[in-house]
């Protein structure tokens, strides 16, 4: 199994008169766990339930491995979108709910489910709408891990989880991932702890996307330097600067795009150059200061990085 | 992966084995079915109890006329109403988030409605039996009293109960959806068209009683009990079908914690 490759074309989706997704167009690899990223109201839960035919786009397409997912049996079957309220039998027995997978999702593997439950502390004979928030989000990553279904949507499954409870689950969605390869999204206000997971990534910003690329390509949209706080100030003066850190004389700047010899430069100023994070980009590209229209309006396109 | 590139051509599925369930809608029917008779007991086991009592009570004070259970039969009506209306709201979103299509969704709350009629009816008709089979040993006189037709015999409150009983769960389901559907305001402007048909599945078998005598409907006299049989199943049929394709479009709804 490599997973389910996402194309989507031209998707638009409105409640109302409130244009949530307005005419995107990315793909999704197969067998790459992709970051979706974007502020609150960017589309991404939109997209997301399109995908996994929760609902029904206002026009454009989704095709999840090459076919309209909307009340498609098989499609439907390889996909498993858990969000953050978690879709489960909140008045069964988590045992039952495991049961009750089971009999529905024929990828789900009940002792992955189960191990995770102990991981993640978890007690199985509570009712989920017994859990607290953070213990039903986990249930939920539960869910999502152990169906293994070739298309895995992750929507913000990891709000009030605590922080180790976050990196377990990095960890055993990675290990899972490793041994059962698929296809999986990962939608996130985390960037900086999610970022080592994903491959791709898409951000969406009102509806549209800003950036859609394999991370690596991303973080070389700028760069950050790193050395003496004036050397560092005379480096990147005239540039556009997205982040800045000092720490006594030392300090790093995020700069968003790069100059054929920063190279050079920078190891005559006695500077340290490397790649973006892909939070610092994400606060840039999706930055909408009032009083910044012009550094907005030049704001860095996935095209333009190309 | 790149952005806002021209639709390339599909890459064809790539799951070879059934990654899916196949044949969603008896497991759903399962499902739906073990929780509906599981209420079931619970509800027929304690009208026992409450009938018992009450048949004691009056007997002690005066001597029982009319059946006793045969005031169960609201009861019957409106608690499993209530549950498939949360079939139709709550286990909707997680039918759906479990990768089974609407389709399924839909027929396996359907067939779940008539079985659950016929489990409701069933015990309704057999314990009005025994009600009767008691009075009798006893000497009291046995009438069936409730909003049919009075001193209606089994012959219409067999076919009479099954079927107010299948319109209404079908009306549950249609009630849940129609808010699903349409949120508070039409949910509740639609109850006409979606709960309505209970009363009316109600009226076409109580020709002379209750609040909605039908006599006057048809030139004094009731409908014959074929006639009602016949109405009341063309009624649950287009409600079935209305509930059929109401969820097959209906949408996953965002829910907050």
């Amino acid at each position: 199994m490599t997973g389910f490759a996402v194309q989507v074309r031209d998707l638009t989706v409105r409640y109302g008169s409130t244009v949530a997704l307005d005419n995107v167009s990315f793909d999704l690899r197969p067998g790459v766990i992709t970051g979706l990223l974007g502020r609150n109201g960017s589309g991404k839960t939109t997209f997301l339930s399109v995908a996994a035919a929760f609902r029904r786009a206002t026009s454009g397409a989704v095709l999840v491995d090459g076919e309209d997912p909307w009340e498609n049996a098989r499609v439907m079957g390889g996909t498993c979108l858990v969000r953050e309220s978690g879709d489960v039998l909140l008045d069964e027995p988590i045992t039952e709910n495991l049961g009750f997978l089971e009999q529905r999702r024929p990828t789900f593997d009940r002792t992955a489910a189960e191990t995770l439950l102990e991981v993640l502390e978890i007690d199985p004979s509570k009712r989920p709408d017994k859990l607290s928030r953070g213990q039903r989000s986990a249930f939920g990553v539960v869910v999502g891990v152990a169906t293994r279904a070739p298309l895995t949507l992750l929507d913000e499954v990891h709000l009030g989880m605590d922080a180790p409870a976050r990196y377990a689950f990095y960890d055993a969605l990675l290990a899972d991932w490793i041994e059962h390869p698929r296809t999986i999204v990962l939608s996130s206000h985390l960037i900086g702890e999610v970022e080592r997971l994903l491959e791709d990534v898409v951000i969406l910003d009102h509806g549209q996307v800003l950036a859609a690329d394999d991370a690596a390509t991303l973080r070389e949209q700028g760069l950050t330097v790193t050395g003496p706080a004036d050397a560092v100030d005379t480096f990147v003066a005239g540039r556009r600067v997205v982040a800045r850190q000092a720490l006594g004389r030392t300090a790093q700047a995020t700069v968003i795009g790069s100059v054929p010899d920063d190279g050079a430069r920078a190891r005559a100023a006695g500077l340290e150059l490397g790649a973006v994070g892909l939070q610092d980009l994400f606060v840039h590209l999706t930055g909408h200061p009032a009083a910044d229209d012009t550094a907005r309006a030049d704001t860095l396109t996935p095209q333009e990085s190309r | 992966m790149t952005t806002a590139t021209p639709a390339v051509p599909s890459p064809g599925p790539t799951t070879t084995g059934p990654g899916y369930l196949v044949g969603q809608v008896w497991p759903t029917a399962r499902w739906l079915l073990r929780a509906a008779i599981y209420l079931a007991v619970w509800f027929w086991g304690l009208a026992v109890v409450a009938v018992t009592i009450a048949t004691v009570v009056v007997a002690v004070v005066s001597e029982p006329t009319v059946s006793i259970l045969a005031f169960a039969r609201q009861g019957a009506i409106w608690f499993p109403f209530a549950v498939f209306i949360a079939v139709s709201t709550a286990y909707f979103s997680v039918h759906v988030a479990t990768g089974l299509t609407r389709r399924s969704f839909a027929l396996g709350a359907i067939v779940t409605a008539a079985v659950t009629a016929l489990v409701y009816g069933g015990a309704f008709s057999v314990l009005l039996l025994v009600e009767r089979a008691v009075y009798g040993a006893v000497g009291w006189e046995w009438r069936f009293f409730d909003d049919l037709s009075a001193g209606a015999g089994p012959g219409t409150f067999i076919p009479a109960s099954l079927l107010t009983y299948l319109v209404a769960y079908l009306s549950g389901l249609l009630v849940g959806m129609a808010y699903q559907r349409g949120g508070g305001f039409a949910g509740t402007v639609t109850l006409p068209l979606t709960a309505g048909p209970i009363l009316l599945v109600s009226a076409l078998f109580s020709a002379d009683t209750g609040p909605i005598a039908t006599e006057s409907w048809f030139g004094g006299r009731g409908l014959s009990v074929p006639i009602a049989v016949a109405a009341a199943l063309l009624v649950a049929a287009a409600m079935a079908v209305a509930f059929d394709r109401l969820a097959r479009g209906a949408a996953v709804p965002v829910r907050t914690t």
